[in-house]
């Protein structure tokens, strides 16, 4: 679940080889509206490497930004990490880990 | 729902899928943010009279990590005398390092405000027992800027690297302390050191960001003045805030402390008496980035 409670993003592994980690907006609570970003892939890191996936791309369905990423693991959050160049020209968002989505509204319906 | 916005809402979908997929990862960034604020503070002391500010900031970085910021301000005409009431802070550096361990950044400033100047007595003549020596000044400065990080806690120091900073020399340092004294003996221990500006000032910033939760931090701010050739304007101030984002804005309240030696060069004349500006205070406000 994003910070805002806005979207719930699902982080799987994918690519051809099966190596790399997508995350994919899953849940949006703009579902069924023009301005749903149901569906939208959001993130893709190709290496797993001092304890964060690197080497891809964040993309803010905010702003229709694509930046450089990088995703971390801590306890039950994940953080995300958009920045431009550098990480340290960036910022971060915290993820918290949910059971199930919201019922409502659905981005299947 | 119709079938134009079931169609509407696909295609819009679409339409993102479609961006996020092919889009390039940008190589810069330019954000604005809008601030409203029922006082703006800067090191403690305000420089609206303790009324509302609007202040606009555009920042712009670079992949290769050089950044770059203007930032435009309401400010009052009482503090900074002159037709426009605008304060205007251009910098530019680099920044380097691991967010979340060590890093650093290095950078020039220049912040000043439009058309204000004021005029102030440079000396003192003890034989007729009046000041003298009125030139006029203004109030920008140039600093060089160092930033020295771990984590979410930020150190800064500037070096102030022009004749004055905001303004600060024999003539309105010691010239205010005599025009707002009962006793003069300080104003007289003031211009007793000789004509001098500010140049080589330092302010020290810690800054400390500690999240409560995803939408909601803690802002910790401790700073330090000392400037150049005038003890009596040394300044320290205290922040301690909450911000929280929602509906797209950023909420803030921030508890506003200082701790000045001379209050008298915080007092703005403003209509028949004095108003301080370096009360404590609590301020609110709200910004929204574009």
């Amino acid at each position: 679940m994003s910070a805002d409670k806005d979207a719930v993003i699902e982080f799987k592994v994918c690519g051809q080889r099966g190596d790399s980690l997508c995350g994919r907006i899953v849940w949006d609570k703009d579902a069924g509206t023009p301005s749903s970003a149901c569906g939208v892939q959001i993130a893709e890191l190709n290496r797993f490497a001092d304890d964060a996936w690197r080497d891809g791309w964040v993309f803010d369905p905010r702003n229709h930004r694509k930046y450089k990423g990088a995703v971390r693991a801590k306890g039950n959050e994940l953080a995300v990490r958009a920045f431009v160049g550098v990480e340290v020209l960036g910022q971060t968002e915290t993820l918290t880990r949910v059971d199930a989505l919201p019922t409502k509204p659905s981005c299947h319906s | 729902m119709t079938h134009t916005k079931i169609a509407a809402a696909f295609l819009a979908v679409g339409l993102t899928m479609v961006r996020a997929q092919a889009q390039d990862v940008v190589s810069y960034a330019v954000d604005t943010t809008v601030k409203l604020t029922s006082d703006l503070r800067t090191r403690g002391t305000s420089d609206s009279n303790n009324k509302p500010a609007a202040r606009a900031t555009v920042e712009a970085a670079h992949e290769s990590g050089l950044i770059a910021l203007a930032e435009f301000s309401s400010v009052s005409t009482k503090q900074f005398p002159g037709k426009y009431g605008l304060g205007v802070l251009a910098a530019g550096g680099y920044r380097f390092g691991d967010p979340d361990a060590w890093h650093f950044g290095a950078g020039l400033g220049r912040e000043f405000f439009p058309g204000s100047r004021f005029v102030a007595p440079h000396d003192f003549d003890l034989g007729a027992g009046e000041p003298t020596n009125f030139r006029s000044g203004d109030y920008n400065s140039t600093f060089a800027i160092l930033e020295v990080n771990y984590g979410a806690l930020e150190g800064r120091v500037v070096d102030v690297i022009s004749n004055r900073y905001r303004g600060a020399d024999t003539g309105s340092v010691c010239g205010t302390m005599l025009g707002l004294m009962a006793d003069p003996t300080r104003a007289l221990e003031c211009y007793a050191r000789g004509d001098h500006g500010s140049r080589g000032t330092l302010l020290f910033d810690l800054d400390y960001k500690y999240p409560l939760n995803g939408t909601t931090s803690l802002i910790l701010h401790g700073g330090y003045q000392k400037v150049r050739n005038f003890k009596e304007a040394n300044l320290r101030d205290l922040r301690v805030g909450i911000t929280h984002s929602a509906w797209g804005f950023e909420w803030s309240a921030d508890w506003v402390g200082t701790w000045d030696p001379v209050r008298e060069l915080y007092l703005v004349p403003d209509g028949s008496g004095l108003r301080a500006t370096d009360n404590n205070k609590v301020i609110a406000s709200v910004s929204r980035k574009f």
